[in-house]
């Protein structure tokens, strides 16, 4: 018995070298003599070049060079912050040195000094890699839909929140709590989680088809069909007020190529944009974003609330029933904003701003930024949904002179999903430049001349984490703060509580565009349904 | 299973390790009893037919970080990440023997373990009940190794806690919340059993009513307390997970691991009550001395040992013989056959399924399986047929929640065959969605990358691939060959894809006659495309068509007529509206006089069709000329 703490204090020593050995500190790395070249590193994910925020988790990577010991060196103004020697090419940088590193570092650069050695012996000091550390930080947590390259059918979904200073990522809402239903399209107000939407399809068991609604913490779910538009909410965008969430009731189909590329393709046969005034439960529309003519779609507000940006295309088939619609490759979305006093509710002129003759493009997803100056918006060959086009590529518009170009921080491949940071200096996008196949979240700085920065991907715990990573990132939304409420908490509401209806029984006779204008109030303002 | 005493003397250590070894050495009769076990398993069972079977109940598996993590991270994920992981080597037949057989033991092990305070007798045949569960599981191909483990490990938890030799209430206690905290992490809802087993231990117990009811409680109480309020887990999962009732188990399991847990509960309760009435009358006297009646047990043991062996085998032999579904198994080895391009053991397999039990996806395969040995043309009506058994079912089925993914794979594979690399790509995903990561899915969406010449997507999913447990040398050497050369310009299979993949986009949903026509407008010889689409005809019995695309039938190496051509063309030639004269020698000897046969028998029989169906049948089954009259479904039962 009195052996018993040497057996242990043996036990502790054995792990404590084999934990030592494994991470390459049997001996200290000599590289004064080392061979230098002047290419860099072949790493994965390759973050050369990129400019990050001094607020993000260590950008941990792989080194793809043959070797039997890596040593990475990170240094800042010629100084080494911290250094990793690692027996395999995974590089975990340590998360306090990296903190302290770029808290310094802000607007500076950083050098990663790679030196491998050979499995003949001898080190190689690969040319350093280098990144830029921007003086802005990022909103904390990205918000994103987790899920495998669906097409008809879904199985395992869920919306995450990642926390980017460090690995941390939580489930909101997994579709296996509320039986196994479609969850889509989580939008914040102002980069905030005190009011957002996200919503729900049935599944393997029915909760129901409609709105949730989080509004400081408390979870309700709301059914926003009405007499006026028989689908529920898609799209959406909050008023800066918080008072008013603009959302596009869209009939879409998806279609499957036989020949393309990209097999998945979705298309609206009509759709059309409404307004949810969130404190009175009641959903409103205007002729002008409704017209039954025209395909209306992905609503934006103006970052002062003025304005409500959306694309348009006419509406160019008879059969509105059938898949896909004569023509549908011909369909280009223009952009569009219209006036809106969300005081009095009356609504403005409706203006083109940018027109699809004129791009010979189609415009998705515009994004003002939270200061105004930008928008952000996708172009591509035709239709309304740009993460299945491989001519996705993100635009910015200077709202002050129009002007616009497209992002260098955009690929040969799809771009899609963008949203901005609080402070405007930041976005996140889903791009499937890797691989074609999978969108995974990139963020690029957008500094204050409005020039973008070159992109890098959200880091993960281990540089080798999305080559065989067979989910895809859907809407990466950036939020300053936590969830309040996610996972079981919620999905118990979503399964329990009642619906909230906006308007009269769905299954009541629908009427369209004529009663539509006949519920329109004359001065052209908001509509009034019971 | 050994004859044992009451254990609540106080022997000497000598005595307590003579005890254990009476309790654990290791029988004659178990041992043959697993022997048996595995060799049925091995040799009848088969479980390379489970682990191929296009089931979302055979759980997906990878050695991936990030797998492992999300296992660990919620209760039952453990035993769960076990059961994917040994469900995998349902691979390798002796394997697959090997794991049931061990869950088999090691269940029965530990009933035994429970039961052994209560001694041996008819009790001891109990513990080989949840063998006996596990023996008809495996013979009804249900796969439920996951719900499995967990019983395992609540009641080798049950067990350990009855047979530990703690006094006390306290440390009792102590000992329960400790082992059901645990258990719960591990194996989730099982440790609801784990409380059951416990509770029941103590409740029946004389003067330990309070204990058991506390446990049972308890039990109820802190799946909820530990999952649903501390740890977040979904309401529906707190206490289902890894117990039969969980929403994404074999709903055929129920039934069979209901027994499995009664089997448990009443092997408990039982010796309990029998242990009670022992140590009230049957208590050793003080000195070690052995009763008077101990005495005469061995006597008795003999003809016990003997009459427990051959009840025993008779129910053995009953489960092994009565309730092995062989049906079933001749589906699953249809498809099993398939998948691996085996394609004349497919046959013979199908061959084997009554008619009764022959359905759509097994008529694929034969389908397919003919078409790849050259015979479809000529043996295609000798199975039973049906339009929809040529492309399983329209692709309108996609559009439902409802598609079973194995239709959906099916039907990737045909579109695969086909070389219509986009629905296979697609249809391929839609079986993952439901699937999960299957190594053939995984090939399959990669291989139609690269037919695509998108090798990066490719990469990712062969990465994916290399790292499954079984197949991952297959994702790795396609990973190899993808470094010396990106488009694999070399692989004649890709170069057959990309040579017969539409080049033409279109966006609806074709019938499967356009789809075949487009097939073949871009490569007029895809043989497969052309043999599908005259068979399409014929199951249609669209014989304007079918004649008039039999003008290809040179391009294709053929000089004569296939068998079911010529019956065919002798029904086109009675059915026409005019007259059509036939090239001479187009249509053999014996296939005309067995029309003309055909055409006799039915017209002694015109005054009763069913008769002359039923007489034709024998003879005339396997011909054009039946399924024409008679259309699918008309066979013989």
């Amino acid at each position: 018995m009195r052996r018993r703490p040497v057996y242990v204090a043996l036990v502790v020593l054995v792990g404590a070298a084999a934990v030592l050995w494994s991470r390459g500190w049997s001996r200290p790395p000599d590289l004064d003599g080392a061979l230098v070249l002047e290419v860099p590193p072949r790493t994965r994910p390759d973050y050369a070049g990129a400019t990050i925020p001094p607020n993000i988790a260590p950008l941990n990577f792989r080194v793809e060079e043959p070797g039997v010991r890596y040593c990475v060196a990170a240094l800042l103004a010629g100084r080494e912050c911290l250094r990793v020697v690692s027996k395999g090419p995974e590089i975990a940088i340590p998360a306090e040195p990296w903190r302290r590193m770029l808290a310094e570092g802000r607007g500076e650069r950083i050098l990663f000094s790679v030196c491998v050695e050979t499995p003949r012996g001898g080190w190689r000091r690969y040319a350093p890699i280098e990144l830029t550390v921007a003086p802005e930080e990022t909103d904390r947590y990205l918000v994103y839909r987790l899920m495998n390259a669906a097409y008809n059918l879904w199985g395992g979904m869920s919306i995450c929140e990642r926390d980017l200073q460090s690995y941390k990522e939580r489930v909101i809402l997994d579709n296996r709590s509320v039986g196994d239903g479609c969850v889509n399209c989580h939008t914040f107000l102002n980069n905030g989680t005190g009011r957002m939407v996200m919503h729900l399809r049935p599944g393997r068991v029915d909760y129901g088809n409609g709105m949730v609604f989080v509004d400081d913490g408390e979870v309700k779910k709301v059914d926003t069909r009405t007499r006026f538009n028989r689908w529920g909410a898609a799209y959406a965008s909050w008023h800066p007020s918080g008072r008013v969430l603009a959302f596009s009731v869209n009939k879409g189909r998806q279609l499957f190529h036989s020949a393309r590329v990209e097999v998945r393709d979705v298309f609206d046969l009509e759709s059309d944009l409404a307004l949810f005034l969130a404190d009175e439960y009641r959903v409103t529309s205007t002729a002008a974003i409704s017209d039954p003519d025209v395909l209306e779609t992905y609503p934006a507000w103006s970052a002062d609330g003025r304005h409500l940006y959306f694309c348009s295309a006419p509406i160019t088939w008879a059969d509105r029933e059938t898949a896909p619609p004569d023509g549908f490759r011909q369909t280009r979305y223009g952009l569009m904003r219209i006036g809106y006093d969300a005081a009095t509710g009356r609504w403005g002129e409706l203006e083109t701003v940018l027109s699809a003759q004129e791009t010979g493009l189609s415009i998705g997803q515009p994004r003002p930024s939270p200061d105004g100056r930008f928008l952000l918006f996708c172009m591509y060959d035709y239709g309304p949904f740009p993460i299945h086009q491989i001519s996705s590529d993100l635009y910015l518009m200077d709202l002050e002179t129009g002007g616009y170009r497209r992002l260098e921080c955009s690929s040969d491949r799809t771009e899609a999903w963008h949203s901005w940071s609080s402070n405007g200096r930041w976005i996140a996008f889903a791009s499937k430049r890797d691989d074609g196949l999978f969108g995974r979240p990139y963020f690029s700085y957008i500094d204050p001349a409005g020039r973008e920065h070159r992109p890098f991907v959200m880091p993960q715990r281990w540089g080798g984490f999305y080559e065989a990573h067979l989910k895809t990132y859907n809407m990466p939304e950036l939020v300053a703060e936590p969830m309040p409420v996610a996972g079981e908490e919620l999905a118990a509401v979503l399964r329990s509580a009642d619906w909230i209806s906006c308007g009269l029984p769905v299954t009541s006779p629908t009427p369209r565009a004529a009663s539509r204008r006949d519920n329109e109030s004359p001065e052209g303002g908001a509509p009034n349904y019971p | 299973m050994r004859d044992v005493r009451p254990q609540n003397a106080s022997p000497g250590r000598a005595r307590a390790w003579a005890l254990l070894w009476r309790d654990y050495r290791l029988p004659a009769t178990p041992l043959l009893f697993f022997a048996a076990f595995f060799i049925y398993a091995w040799l009848r069972v088969d479980t390379r037919l489970v682990y191929f079977c296009p089931t979302q109940y055979f759980p997906e598996f990878t050695w991936d970080r990030r797998f492992l993590e999300e296992h660990l991270a919620r209760p039952g994920g453990p035993v769960e990440w076990a059961g994917a992981l040994l469900s995998q080597f349902y691979f390798y037949r002796w394997a697959g023997a090997l794991i049931l057989t061990g869950a088999a033991a090691l269940l029965s092990l530990t009933l035994w373990g429970m039961m052994a305070s209560a001694g041996g007798g008819w009790l001891a045949l109990l513990a080989y009940g949840p063998a006996l569960a596990v023996l008809l599981l495996a013979a009804r191909h249900i796969h439920c190794l996951s719900l499995v483990l967990g019983l395992l490990a609540a009641a080798a938890a049950g067990c350990a806690y009855v047979r530990a030799p703690l006094r006390g209430t306290w440390r009792r206690l102590a000992a329960f919340v400790v082992l059901s905290v645990l258990l719960y992490y591990l194996a989730a809802g099982a440790a609801l059993v784990f409380a059951a087993l416990c509770g029941l231990a103590e409740l029946v117990k004389p003067g330990r009513r309070l204990p058991g009811v506390l446990y049972l409680a308890w039990g109820g109480a802190m799946p909820f307390l530990a999952g649903g309020l501390l740890l977040g887990v979904y309401a529906g999962d707190v206490s289902a997970r890894l117990l039969p009732f969980q929403h994404d188990a074999d709903p055929r399991a129920l039934p069979l691991m209901l027994a499995l847990y009664a089997v448990f509960v009443a092997g408990v309760v039982l010796s309990r009550l029998k242990s009670a009435r022992l140590s009230g009358t049957d208590r050793p006297a003080p000195d070690g001395a052995e009763p008077a009646e101990e005495a005469a047990r061995p006597r008795r043991a003999g003809l016990r040992r003997a009459a427990v062996s051959v009840g025993m085998l008779s129910v053995v032999v009953c489960v092994a013989v009565f309730a092995f579904d062989r049906d079933g198994e001749m589906l699953l080895r249809v498809e099993f056959c398939a998948r691996q391009g085996r394609w004349e053991e497919a046959l013979e397999a199908a061959r084997q399924v009554p008619v009764a039990r022959y359905d759509l996806l097994a008529g694929s395969d034969v389908n397919r399986a003919l078409f790849h040995t050259g015979r479809l043309a000529d043996e295609m009506f000798t199975f039973p047929q049906h339009s929809d058994a040529l492309v399983t079912t329209a692709l309108a089925l996609m559009s439902t929640r409802s598609a079973s993914p194995w239709a959906v794979l099916k039907l990737s594979d045909i579109m695969h065959d086909l070389g219509h690399v986009n629905d296979a790509e697609h249809l391929a995903q839609e079986a993952y969605e439901q699937l999960g990561r299957r190594p053939w899915i995984l090939e399959r969406l990669a291989v139609m990358r690269l037919a695509k010449r998108q090798t990066e997507g490719a990469r990712v999913l062969f990465r994916a691939l290399s790292r499954d447990a079984i197949f991952g040398g297959v994702g790795a050497a396609w990973l190899r060959r993808l470094d010396a050369d990106p488009l694999l310009a070399g692989n004649e299979e890709l170069r057959r894809l990309r040579a017969s993949m539409l080049v033409e986009d279109e966006a609806g949903a074709p019938s499967v006659e356009e789809m075949l026509q487009e097939l073949l407008a871009r490569n007029g010889r895809n043989r497969m495309a052309f043999e599908y689409l005259m068979a399409y005809y014929l199951l249609n019995r669209r014989l304007e068509q079918f004649a008039a695309n039999l003008r290809r039938l040179p391009e294709f190496g053929r000089t004569s007529l296939p068998r079911h051509y010529q019956e065919a063309l002798l029904v086109y030639r009675e059915s026409a509206d005019r007259p059509i004269a036939l090239l001479e020698g187009a249509v053999s000897e014996q296939t005309a006089r067995c029309f003309d046969e055909f055409a006799a028998l039915l017209a002694d029989h015109a005054d009763d069709p069913e008769a002359g169906r039923r007489a034709a049948w024998p003879d005339y089954g396997g011909t054009y000329f039946y399924y024409y009259l008679f259309g699918p479904g008309s066979e013989v039962r």
